[in-house]
């Protein structure tokens, strides 16, 4: 029912169209039953004898006339339940898609992008199924299954009693077997989980294992492993095997039972029995077909509607339509943030970023430094305490605001499959060829560009040219600088990239500094020696502020780091 | 038997698992791959347990052949109603018959079907042994060129998406086959004349059907294309969804979705006008057996060619061959999912092994030389003429930009791939006349990816040497700097790593694997000198493990920070895959060549410094000018 009332609320204007492929379907369903009816009604009146072929000829003609009516009636039917099927789900796909872009991005933590878009395109698909067949055929089933039962009750109750309690009784199993199922799947699965680590693990470590000469004692663990794997499968398959098919079975009974009733109640054999029996024989087997048949399609199109429904769930991100402050100085009040399950939690920090300075923030790995650029970002809100532009809440300003304010340059840089034009006009769409120029020069990306068989237009990505880190890199800085916002925020996590590459970057890079507020996260302490503020970040909390030369003075973390650091620095290799 | 997705939508199978949808969908594009040549494939991975199939054909057979009961009852209670000699005894007892068959054929169903998953699982089982005892064999450089979830998912998930074919392949095809063919059998039995009357609706569907498969290919085809186009479109998008936000102004972003969708919604209805709908009369007349039997059936009994007992028989039964095409349908469903499951783990049986040789030598001494050494992948050619040697306890840096072929050649030290022209030897002898244990016992390997396997960290420590003692291993461990971090995990040395366990940053894991190698303790060692994503702290510990490490050992070394090979023996510059430069740190920087510019960028890069664009700039300009190739 939460299906079908999904279904309906995204039909739109199409929902006149789905409403009369439904009466389509029950129309069809109808004439579903006509062939049996009219052969039953036939027998009746041959079984009363002296019957010619004129007498029989109007029954015969009733077959094929329904049948013909039904090639009709189901071609009408499904041209409409088709068309307005397709209008739901593109609804319902574009409205995922803008879920998805008003949801706070670490709540898109617990929903994976492979997961996302699955919900998309999977489960969509599952939605069309449904929209387009599946609810239209389970309902046809049932009207015709009902039809002919009635039909069997008009001549003898007793049997259409016997077939309906038997596809109740069929059909109240479902579910319980259903639940079973689940609770079986879950303890096997339970189980399967440590036996499927080893096996996968075979796979990914077998040439470290053989590096070190243990890939015998590998193999034996794997060859364990999968023996385990199968005792464990064969012990579950009796339940399992036993459970599938009960409500088939149960459905199947009708008509055993039915002539069961009737040796019981005995008495004269009524020639009613003969359409009654046929119909009856008809009705279990329509109503089992729909219901079966449909079985798969529906639950998947439930779980689908499950699905999505628990995504459009996710509250979007509020915001009271201000406008942020000036100056744009960005700070962070108190703030408390911690992720579900993993590290870089931020516990009660104050943190000032002024328009036109540099702040710097440093630390080991895990100590919350990008936690902090992603409640900048607003990618995340805090628990407690506030992040402020020019004294105003981020949390009151509107998200688009936001991001036109600011923006981001770190180590992960998506590209799209399409020209390298479109994926750096990502920045500023209504660039001019002049600006898109300089941006292109600015991010040392001519070299690339001239190397490249069809230029700007050269479709990169996925399938079509790949690019290095660094070359994305670049990309990425382009974008920054066509898109010109007043914020800019440098996670600067170095990489392995060869020096003429890092080189390129870091001289991009510095073409946007000029001016603005400026945030750099920085391993390499040397290249924000001259910040404003550095915030030395260690275990979620800040540990040490102040600027270079202080921060040395004082001999804590900053000058730990430090002194690490260029103790690296003048190291060699023998 | 070829099927189209034309009607896919109509018969999914009831009974299939819930979770196979991804298979499903991907496996439609290839609907023309033979559906009898997997069934073969499947039958012939199973021959091994014949006894045990033969005896769930069997019983598959008899739940089809079970499932006519109630139709039998009923034509049996029709023909006594219809020759008026009802005793209501007997029909009780047919009905309870009938009642039992049911419950009977539910039984052998599932015997059948558990018969077939015990001959799935053994099967399962044989196939993960044999890709697992094949990935013992490869050369060491197919690894590189698969992801490792990727052989992962072909041991677990590929393997595991067989069963389906093989333990639902047996009973769903009696059931689909023999159910049927007794219906008609029985009904030949009672008329004839009547059974190819109802036969001729399913031959019209099938004629029909046929029609409108080809009309449709062509919108068929271009909603498939059009399906995974949006699979990637979409993919793509909730992948970048953070650059999504961050530059969505005008919504460009989305529009891309947007139009894919409704691009889906114009081609399915396409689809619909010219696949679905003309085949909807097809899905009418397959499922209409009565269309010509009943009438003509009414038609002969008044004419009294036949009895009204035997025309009721006739209809009762009729309803017994349900809609064959459908359930077969079904299942070549379920088998084209098969298709590409089975051609992945095919792909991985047939990969070509490493060469051993016959007669194994053994190297004199740690002398390494590459003489002349080619390779390529493909048909692109990634080494030219490499040729060098490094002595014992000597270091050899290689240098170069990314793609110029420096971690191939130090891959091809440990037969990751042999070479293509040319030859390596340690101590005199071609490693490919070595023994592979001879080989890994020569060479050590420090990556920058570390594998921690589930267990303990003195396990995985211990894998440098299976038999080295507690002590050596935390001797291995304080020698690699990881002592400090390891004495203060609450569980020690016993902590349990791995997926899932703890998780150790890659500063700590990289330590490990230092440790690991310290224990190995092999003379020659291959470094991709990667610290850079540790943080300052950690990389002073990686440095001084590395240099623990390296003591007295024949040291070839991936560099990336130049300072730190200042002092090797030998430097080789790699450019395109040639050795464009080679010599001391000294006379390259002096040459002012490739390396020089490569240095002076080097040392630019570490002292750079944020907000200081102009200065910068124009530094930057100079280097840049410096840097254009020659």
């Amino acid at each position: 029912m939460k299906l079908l009332a999904f279904i309906l609320t995204h039909l739109g204007d199409a929902r006149g169209l789905f409403q009369r492929a439904m009466l389509f379907t029950f129309l069809e369903g109808l004439v579903t039953a006509g062939p049996v009816i009219a052969v039953a009604l036939g027998l009746m009146r041959l079984a009363q004898g002296s019957a010619d072929t004129m007498t029989m000829l109007p029954y015969a003609a009733g077959v094929v006339a329904a049948v013909a009516l039904r090639i009709v009636l189901i071609r009408l039917a499904w041209s409409s339940g088709f068309r307005a099927g397709n209008v739901a789900t593109e609804a319902i796909r574009n409205r995922l898609v803008a879920h998805m872009r008003a949801v706070p991005l670490g709540a898109l933590g617990r929903w994976s992008a492979a997961r996302l878009a699955t919900l998309v395109t999977e489960d969509g698909r599952w939605i069309n199924e449904a929209s387009t067949f599946t609810l239209n055929r389970l309902f046809g089933g049932l009207a015709a299954g009902l039809c002919l039962l009635l039909a069997a009750a008009w001549f003898d109750p007793a049997i259409a009693l016997a077939v309906l309690f038997a596809f109740g009784l069929g059909l109240l199993s479902l579910p319980v077997a259903g639940r079973i199922l689940k609770g079986v799947i879950a303890r096997r699965n339970a189980e399967l989980t440590e036996i499927s680590q080893r096996i996968g693990e075979y796979g990914e470590g077998i040439a470290v294992f053989r590096s070190f000469r243990a890939g015998e004692g590998a193999f034996a663990r794997f060859a364990e492993a999968a023996d385990r794997l199968r005792r464990l499968m064969l012990g579950y398959t009796p339940v399992l095997v036993s459970l599938h098919g009960v409500a088939a079975t149960l459905m199947g009974a009708g008509l055993p039972l039915a002539l069961m009733l009737l040796a019981w109640r005995g008495g004269e054999a009524a020639p009613s029995l003969i359409p009654a029996l046929l119909l009856g024989l008809a009705a279990g087997h329509a109503l089992s077909a729909a219901v079966l048949g449909q079985m798969l399609p529906f639950s998947l199109g439930m779980q689908a509607e499950a699905g999505m429904a628990r995504f459009l769930a996710e509250p979007a991100l509020a915001h009271r339509g201000r406008e942020p402050g000036t100056p744009l100085d960005f700070a962070l009040e108190r703030v408390s943030f911690s992720h579900d399950r993993r590290r870089g939690a931020v516990d009660d920090i104050a943190l000032a970023a002024r328009q036109g300075g540099m702040t710097a923030i440093v630390g080991p790995s895990g100590a919350g430094k990008s936690s902090v650029v992603g409640l900048m970002m607003r990618f995340f809100d805090p628990q407690s305490g506030r992040v402020t532009i020019g004294g105003v809440d981020i949390a009151e300003i509107p998200p688009a605001r936001l991001q036109a304010l600011t923006a981001l340059v770190n180590q992960d840089v998506h590209l799209f499959r399409d020209t390298l034009r479109a994926n750096i006009l990502l920045g500023a769409p209504g660039a001019d060829e002049a600006r898109l120029a300089a941006a292109i020069r600015a991010a040392r990306l001519e070299e690339l560009i001239a190397a490249l068989p069809d230029g700007l237009d050269t479709v990169i990505g996925e399938g079509g040219r790949t690019l290095s880190g660094g070359e994305r890199q670049r990309v990425a800085v382009a974008r920054a600088l066509l898109k010109d916002a007043p914020i800019l925020l440098l996670d600067e996590a170095s990489s392995a990239m060869d020096p003429l590459t890092e080189r390129a970057i870091q001289q991009a890079v510095a073409a946007l500094e000029d001016g603005r507020t400026l945030v750099v996260v920085a391993h390499r302490l040397r290249s924000i020696a001259e910040a404003d503020r550095i915030y030395v970040m260690d275990r979620g909390r800040i540990a040490e502020e102040g600027r270079h030369p202080e921060l040395l003075a004082r001999g804590g973390l900053y000058a730990r780091l430090w002194q690490a650091q260029e103790r690296a620095a003048g190291w060699r290799l023998r | 038997m070829t099927v189209s997705a034309s009607t896919e939508a109509l018969d999914v199978d009831a009974r299939g698992p819930v979770t196979d949808k991804a298979e499903k969908a991907a496996a439609e594009p290839r609907a023309s791959v033979s559906i009898g040549a997997v069934a073969m494939r499947l039958f012939a991975m199973m021959r091994k347990r014949r006894w045990l199939l033969l005896l769930s054909i069997l019983c598959g057979t008899l739940a089809a052949l079970l499932s006519l009961a109630p139709y039998a009852a009923a034509a049996v209670a029709l023909v006594a109603v219809l020759q008026g000699d009802v005793d209501w005894r007997w029909i009780g007892l047919v009905g309870g018959l009938a009642l039992a068959a049911v419950a009977a054929r539910h039984l052998f169903f599932s015997l059948a079907t558990g018969l077939s998953h015990r001959i799935a699982f053994q099967t399962q089982q044989e196939l993960r042994l044999a890709l697992a005892a094949k990935l013992a064999r490869v050369p060491l450089g197919f690894f590189d060129d698969r992801s490792k979830g990727e052989l992962r998912t072909i041991l677990l998930d590929d393997v595991e998406g067989v069963e389906d074919g093989m333990a639902h392949l047996v009973p769903e095809l009696s059931a689909a086959i023999v159910a049927p063919v007794v219906a008609l059998a029985l009904l030949a039995v009672i008329d004839w004349r009547l059974t190819i009357l109802a036969l001729l609706p399913i031959a019209l569907g099938l004629v029909l059907i046929g029609r409108v498969m080809k009309q449709g290919e062509g919108p068929t085809h271009d909603y498939l294309a059009i399906q995974s186009r949006m699979a990637e479109t979409v993919a793509e998008m909730a992948d970048g969804l953070p650059t999504v936000r961050a530059f969505n102004q005008d919504e460009q972003a989305t529009a891309r979705t947007q139009r894919i969708f409704a691009e889906m919604t114009h081609f399915s209805d396409a689809w619909m006008r010219h696949a679905v709908v003309p085949g909807s009369a097809a899905q009418v007349l397959l499922s209409s057996h009565l269309l010509f039997a009943a009438p003509a059936g009414l038609l002969m009994a008044a004419q009294g060619w036949l009895s009204p007992a035997t025309l009721a028989a006739f209809l009762a039964i009729a309803y017994g061959l349900g809609d064959v095409f459908a359930s077969l349908q079904g299942i070549s469903h379920r088998l084209m999912r098969q298709v590409q499951l089975l051609d992945r783990i095919d792909a991985v049986l047939a990969a070509p092994e490493l060469p051993v040789s016959a007669t194994p030598g053994e190297p004199a001494d740690r002398l390494l030389r590459f003489k002349n050494v080619g390779f390529s992948y493909g048909a692109r050619q990634v080494l030219h003429g490499v040729d060098f040697t490094v002595a014992p306890g000597h270091c050899l840096a290689l240098v170069g930009p990314s793609g110029s072929g420096k971690s191939t050649l130090a891959r091809l030290i440990a037969r990751f791939h042999d070479v293509g022209s040319g030859a390596v030897s340690i101590g005199g002898v071609d490693i490919r006349e070595m023994a592979p244990d001879t080989l890994n016992r020569a060479v050590s390997f420090v990556f920058q990816e570390v594998f921690l396997f589930a267990g303990t960290i003195a396990d995985n420590i211990r894998l440098g040497r299976p038999d080295a003692d507690d002590d050596a291993v935390i001797e291995a461990a304080r020698r690699a700097r990881a002592h400090d971090f390891i004495a203060a995990l609450p569980q020690g040395y016993d902590t349990i790593v791995g997926e899932r366990g703890l998780g150790l940053s890659g500063g700590e894991r990289q330590r490990i694997s230092i440790a690991r190698a310290i224990l190995k303790d092999a003379p020659i060692l291959v470094l991709d000198e990667a610290t850079a994503f540790a943080d300052p702290e950690n990389e002073a510990l990686i440095q001084d493990a590395i240099a623990e490490l390296s003591r007295e050992r024949t040291l070839i070394v991936i560099a990336h920070r130049l300072h730190t090979i200042v002092h090797a023996d030998e430097i080789l510059v790699l450019d395109s895959g040639r050795i464009a430069e080679r010599g001391s740190h000294a006379v390259l920087v002096g040459q002012g060549g490739l390396y020089a510019r490569m240095f002076a960028a080097h040392e630019a890069v570490a002292s750079h410094r944020h907000a200081d664009a102009r200065k910068d700039d124009e530094t930057g300009r100079s280097a840049l000018a410096a840097e254009a190739r020659p």
